[in-house]
């Protein structure tokens, strides 16, 4: 990737995001209503597009931002009220600048329907604008409410800024003189000090390089997201720090100490502009107000304005928070994702090779060199955790993401629904993330298709007309589990079976298959229930798709409903694709490994635990439970020891032994996708390089417990 | 527009239009003879239409030059663009030229800081007269 792609993967990352946070405010607007700080958070990530398509030169996107920012800039000024007809508009918008940024990042012009589509949003944004010219006038007179409704915005409080401005500043088109001056609307510059320590003798200096830097006490009734927004566009060219009303000698200390002019000449200068009193600089100096525990000193009591500082550190629980989370924000870093993987891999291998040294080791009997390698290999485990965590990402992002779409899909059928999100910030990993959002969408779309009945239909049945759909992500023994909740009429099970029937999938039966069996049907392929074919779904592909990219993760997929309450389709997931910790087993000469995670023990039986001779099968303790002959089912078989294994694994409601020669221990390993060819195999997921060199199989415990419950089926009509 | 050196003098150099980041290259390479070699030179400011950062940096790089060989470079007759840059970044202290304000201007520049001693010159200070 050149330096430039790398750039512009940025800007297409940034924008990609800005678009999202844009449409999931609107989104919020249009349910609680649109406040001031929805306004001024739409304002702001509208004025961020369109300074990142200015610094990506998308013109075409520039201008059409402007017309957007515009119409917030007078929303934000109260001069013009957000209706839901400006929240659709704008949505519209959104959906139009996305399609711009498209265009630019492929290096084409927008075509003449685009251009006329964005032309009609241009004037609808310009004839809102004119409403609100008009409302202006007649607010015009209610100023002096204005100005009240201005003063209980927030106390006064003291700021201390930090900047330096980068070299290339100015070869980017920015200036800090109007950067200052707008500072100066959002409150009062005190005092300001300009580091002019970074001038090179005249000779030297490049002077389209910029050296300067300022050191700002500032008073202001905004808070810190207002003024750090001062600096949005130089915020990638420069050194800022903002300091809180609240910030102690400790937070001094460290800013003197990461100033490029060094820690005395950046004294010199937080002294001029009033950061700290000489009697703390000496303190400072001591080392005595570094320890820990030190009470925070408010900015303004060092000015001297002791009634000020007790009136700031009663705010200071909620400046706190404030602080908190945007030192939270500012601490994240974009990496990309392959460079990551390259890291997960290398760990992956880290660990294979332990595991060759681990055996070299207990063949030489060296408890020295033993020890050495358990400690080893704990820390190699702690690495391989933290590099996996690294890839995890919150599903609570991509779960927003269908409130747009719940909104539209609902509208196009005239059915209102809500959309409820819980367990958002769940971690998984972020392939995981990518690849659930299809099967999601094709889920969530059949809730609202099928599932959702329309109002008349709901307040006949006595339930409220708006429907619900409800998200909801949590952890559950090792996997990643998704709910996917809606309260509309359900599924009829006797429906599915006569539809089954009729389609063939399965025989008339004398007994009623139980209801799990006949809900695992709607996965069949070439399955619908739909009694008319939308637009939208009950084409009769649907839930098999599903299904197939569900177990292409390793996952699984069920359903569970009730006539009349609701339908709950629940997807369960590997919290990771790439290492697993395993069992190795062996079976024949050859080895396989049994994911850690859906192991729940093991036992050796003799050839007389056989429960039944016809099928595999043994007593667990009074329960029956079913086996696979791995040697039989994967033509592995050796020489028959008298004794045997058992593996048991769970996975789901699904339980069932897998027959095993030997149980050679645990053992961790990196996850190597199995080549193409191999695609039609069952019972195998992956495959793993063995520290000898050696291939183990990674069994598909899924597959494996699904294929036991089918042969059962099989055998006795009806699941274990 | 441009930006040029209209004059010059034994005692006074005036540089007028816009002195921006477009310029500053040019107009370092030929301001720089011109005050290097002179003592009690001064520039004539009044007639700088536009001045971005770039351009105050360059103004602030000579003064600082002329100063590393123990003289000083005058600011004279600063027109708004030069007033609304030192008022902002406070430096009108360090650059310790005479500044006259006309009413007008002194609605717009209050000079609320920086008019004093400045880290990087002790002894500077802004002598603000008033028209």
């Amino acid at each position: 990737m050149t330096e430039n792609e790398e750039i512009w993967e940025v800007f297409r990352a940034e924008s990609s995001e800005l678009l999202q946070t844009f449409e999931g405010i609107l989104l919020e607007m249009e349910t609680a209503g649109p406040d001031a700080d929805s306004i001024n958070a739409l304002f702001r990530a509208a004025h961020t597009l369109k300074g990142t398509a200015g610094m990506a030169e998308f013109q075409g996107v520039v201008d059409f931002a402007h017309v957007v920012e515009s119409l917030l800039e007078e929303a934000r000024g109260g001069r013009l009220d957000i209706t839901p007809e400006i929240i659709s508009t704008l949505l519209l918008c959104r959906d139009h600048l996305g399609d711009l940024f498209d265009r630019a990042f492929g290096h084409s012009e927008p075509g003449a329907e685009m251009r006329a589509a964005g032309e009609a949003l241009r004037r609808r944004l310009l004839d809102a604008l004119d409403a609100g010219v008009a409302a202006e006038l007649q607010s015009a007179a209610s100023a002096g409410a204005d100005a009240a409704a201005g003063a209980k915005q927030g106390a006064t409080a003291r700021w201390h800024i930090s900047i330096r401005f980068g070299p290339d500043v100015f070869r980017h088109g920015l200036d800090p003189i109007p950067l200052l001056a707008y500072l100066k609307e959002l409150g009062t510059i005190e005092k300001l000090v300009t580091v002019t320590g970074g001038l090179p003798p005249v000779e030297a200096m490049d002077p389209e390089s910029c050296y300067l830097g300022c050191e700002i006490q500032f008073s202001s009734d905004r808070d810190r997201a207002q003024i750090e927004q001062a600096f949005e566009f130089v915020r990638q060219d420069c050194r800022l720090t903002v300091l809180g009303p609240d910030a102690g000698l400790a937070e001094l200390a460290e800013l003197m100490r990461a100033l490029p002019e060094g820690e005395d000449r950046a004294a010199d200068f937080l002294l001029a502009a009033g950061a700290i009193t000489a009697p703390e600089l000496e303190l400072l100096r001591k080392g005595i107000a570094i320890t820990e525990g030190r009470p925070a000193r408010g900015l303004a009591a060092a000015a001297g304005d002791a009634a000020a500082g007790e009136a700031n550190a009663t705010e200071t629980p909620g400046r706190d928070e404030e602080f908190a989370s945007s030192a939270r924000t500012a601490s994240f870093l974009r990496i990309e994702s392959r460079k990551l993987d390259a890291l997960i891999n290398q760990v992956g291998e880290l660990a294979i090779t332990a595991v060759g040294l681990n055996q070299a080791a207990a063949r030489s009997g060296d408890t020295d060199l033993l020890e050495q390698t358990a400690i080893m290999n704990r820390m190699i485990g702690e690495a391989r955790d933290s590099a996996l965590k690294l890839r995890m990402v919150q599903v609570g992002d991509t779960f927003r993401r269908f409130r747009r779409y719940v909104r539209e899909v609902g509208r196009e059928l005239g059915k209102d629904i809500r959309l409820s999100i819980s367990g958002g910030d769940t971690e998984l990993d972020k392939t995981v993330v990518e690849k659930i959002e299809d099967p999601l969408t094709h889920i969530i779309r059949n809730a609202i298709d099928h599932g959702i009945e329309t109002a008349a239909l709901r307040e006949a049945a006595g339930k409220p007309p708006q429907g619900t759909l409800h998200l909801r992500a949590y952890h559950e023994t090792g996997s990643f589990v998704i709910e996917i909740a809606d309260d509309g009429a359900g599924i009829d099970a006797a429906r599915v079976q006569a539809r089954a029937i009729e389609k063939g999938l399965i025989k008339a039966q004398g007994h009623s298959p139980a209801e799990d069996e006949i809900f695992a049907l709607l996965f069949q392929p070439g399955f619908s229930t739909a009694a008319e074919v939308t637009n939208l779904s009950g084409r009769g592909v649907g839930l098999d798709v599903v299904k197939k990219e569900i177990e292409a993760l390793r996952g699984m997929v069920n359903v569970r409903s009730q006539p009349g309450a609701g339908t709950t389709f629940t997807i369960r997931l590997p919290l990771t694709l790439a290492i697993i910790d395993g069992f190795l087993v062996g079976v024949g000469d050859s080895a396989c490994i049994v994911p850690l995670e859906q192991m729940v023990e093991c036992l050796t039986i003799g050839s007389g635990d056989r429960i039944d001779s016809r099928r595999n099968c043994i007593n667990l303790r009074g329960e029956v439970l079913p086996f696979i002959d791995l040697g039989e089912m994967f033509h592995l078989e050796a020489e028959r020891q008298r004794k045997q294994n058992i593996v048991v694994v769970q996975y789901g409601d699904l339980r069932c032994g897998l027959l095993v020669d030997d149980l050679l221990g645990e053992y961790q390993t990196i996850i190597k996708p199995l080549g193409k060819i191999f695609d039609g195999l069952k019972g195998i997921s992956g495959m793993s390089v063995l520290g000898d060199g050696e291939i183990a199989f990674i069994l598909d415990i899924p597959a494996l417990a699904g294929q036991v419950a089918q042969n059962e089926a099989s055998l006795y009509g009806s699941p274990v | 527009m441009d930006c040029r050196i209209v004059e010059e003098t034994e005692s006074l150099v005036r540089i007028e239009g816009e002195l921006t980041v477009y310029h500053v290259a040019r107009l370092r390479d030929e301001l720089l003879p011109l005050v290097r070699d002179r003592a009690g030179l001064s520039l004539d400011l009044g007639d700088l239409t536009v001045l971005d950062t770039a351009g105050l940096q360059l103004l602030l790089a000579l003064k600082q030059e002329v100063r590393r060989q123990d003289r000083e470079l005058a600011f004279r007759r600063h027109s708004p663009a030069v007033l609304k840059a030192l008022d902002l970044f406070g430096l009108a202290g360090f650059c310790a030229d005479p500044l006259e304000l006309s009413a007008e201007e002194s609605a717009l520049f209050p000079f609320a800081y920086g008019t004093g001693s400045h880290p990087e010159y002790t002894p500077g200070r802004a002598a603000i007269t008033k028209r």
